[in-house]
């Protein structure tokens, strides 16, 4: 039998069929919780997050569109927003965007499709070199959902300045990807 | 209409938008610029695709608790037949149900010369895009035959929403009613309706509540005359 692909689990999911979301749950969780545990810190409310991030992906399978990501992107998507709303109130962030950036040489690669590998090494590897006062503040954004603004009271700099060391983190990464910026 | 401006604002705005932070009023005035801004539409774009990956590397897979699976899909609201369009069977017009036919035996034989060239990935898109069509999940097909192996026709299932089943007779050992009977993975008996045939040929379709994955078999009975039997798992 060969595997369904990931749209053909959600379609599945989304004509209320359990075994479709089993299937997805199984490929999944441990990125899922993965993502969930780097944001939340805490294991036991990462797996309420990942749990309600798989329960929002049954509830809205159908509303999936192919045509703007693939559904690794899109069910990351919701568990990053659903584990950011669990620590919303938090004064201080659960878990310290630092070490995350330290950590970065010694991950493994958690690619969803081999094709993936190297673009995603190469990312890795370049932001890694990012000097601190980017890639913080890049981090921040896009794992922690924290705007120009929370970030600028964050550490205690201009707005103008966490803007422009974010897009100059931004560009630096797309051309290390091979991309044009202009 | 594009002034350098309201580029330039973008453009300033493309991380905080592409990572989901802008505020409400940034994302309206950046949606207002986007709209008529082809190169800013690029931008957002690969901005959007670097803060996917982004969110690939920084987040290292991570194995929940053993028994997480079963406590996701015990929490699922419902687990079974939910947005079913309609609760009884619903005949398909023989018309209708021939066009399928038509354009499954179409794929079926393009999928099988793709197979053949070797090309397997294009012939998944091919098949994935036929699926998204409506919302398929997958196509399946065996052929019906009498217990001799004497060939008689086909059965094609399509798992979707709804789910339908078409038979294809084209050499019946007998002209007549047969009556087609859905026998389950769990041993029950579903009747299905009735395909008439004449001088060997007949076709039948309809929509099924059933999930394909729970038939075994298709059956096509009529007294007197060799059962057809496709096999589907």
């Amino acid at each position: 039998m060969v595997s369904l692909s990931d749209e053909s689990l959600l379609a599945g999911m989304a004509a209320g069929d359990a075994q479709a979301a089993a299937t997805l749950v199984r490929r999944y969780q441990a990125r899922v919780y993965g993502l969930a545990r780097t944001i939340v810190g805490s294991p036991a409310l990462a797996e309420d997050v990942a749990q309600e991030a798989f329960l929002k992906a049954w509830r809205y399978a159908g509303a999936y569109d192919p045509r703007r990501g693939r559904v690794t992107t899109w069910l990351l998507t919701i568990t990053r927003n659903t584990a950011i709303d669990a620590v919303r109130y938090q004064r201080e962030l659960p878990t310290d965007p630092s070490l995350l950036l330290s950590a970065l040489d010694s991950q493994p690669d958690g690619a969803p499709d081999p094709s993936d590998v190297d673009s995603l090494d190469d990312l890795r590897r370049a932001l890694g070199k990012l000097p601190s006062e980017q890639s913080l503040p890049l981090v921040l954004m896009v794992l922690y959902g924290l705007t120009a603004r929370d970030i600028a009271e964050r550490e205690g700099i201009p707005v103008g300045t966490v803007k422009t060391r974010v897009r100059r983190g931004f560009s630096v990464l797309r051309q290390g990807l091979g991309v044009s910026d202009d | 209409m594009t002034d350098r401006a309201d580029c330039q604002e973008v453009r300033e705005l493309l991380p905080e938008l592409a990572s989901g932070v802008a505020s409400g009023e940034q994302r309206a005035r950046a949606l207002a610029h986007l709209t008529g801004c082809p190169d800013c539409r690029h931008e957002l774009q690969e901005a959007a695709t670097l803060v996917d990956e982004l969110m690939l590397v920084l987040a290292p897979e991570h194995e929940p608790s053993a028994g997480f699976e079963s406590r996701v899909l015990a929490a699922l609201p419902v687990t079974r037949h939910r947005h079913r369009r309609r609760p009884t069977r619903r005949l398909v017009l023989r018309a209708a149900a021939a066009v399928l036919a038509a354009v499954l035996v179409a794929v079926l034989a393009v999928g099988l010369t793709w197979r053949h060239t070797a090309d397997d990935r294009r012939l998944a898109d091919h098949y994935r895009q036929t699926l998204a069509v409506a919302d398929g999940r997958y196509l399946t097909a065996a052929g019906l035959a009498e217990a001799s192996g004497q060939k008689a026709g086909h059965v094609f299932a399509y798992q979707g929403s709804p789910s339908w089943l078409f038979v294809e007779l084209t050499a019946a050992p007998a002209s007549g009613s047969y009556a087609i009977r859905l026998v389950t993975t769990d041993n029950r008996t579903v009747d299905a309706g009735v395909c008439r045939v004449t001088a060997g040929s007949g076709a039948y379709g309809r929509t099924i509540d059933l999930a394909v994955s729970a038939i075994r078999r298709v059956e096509l009975v009529q007294p007197g005359s060799p059962t057809l039997v496709a096999t589907l798992r």
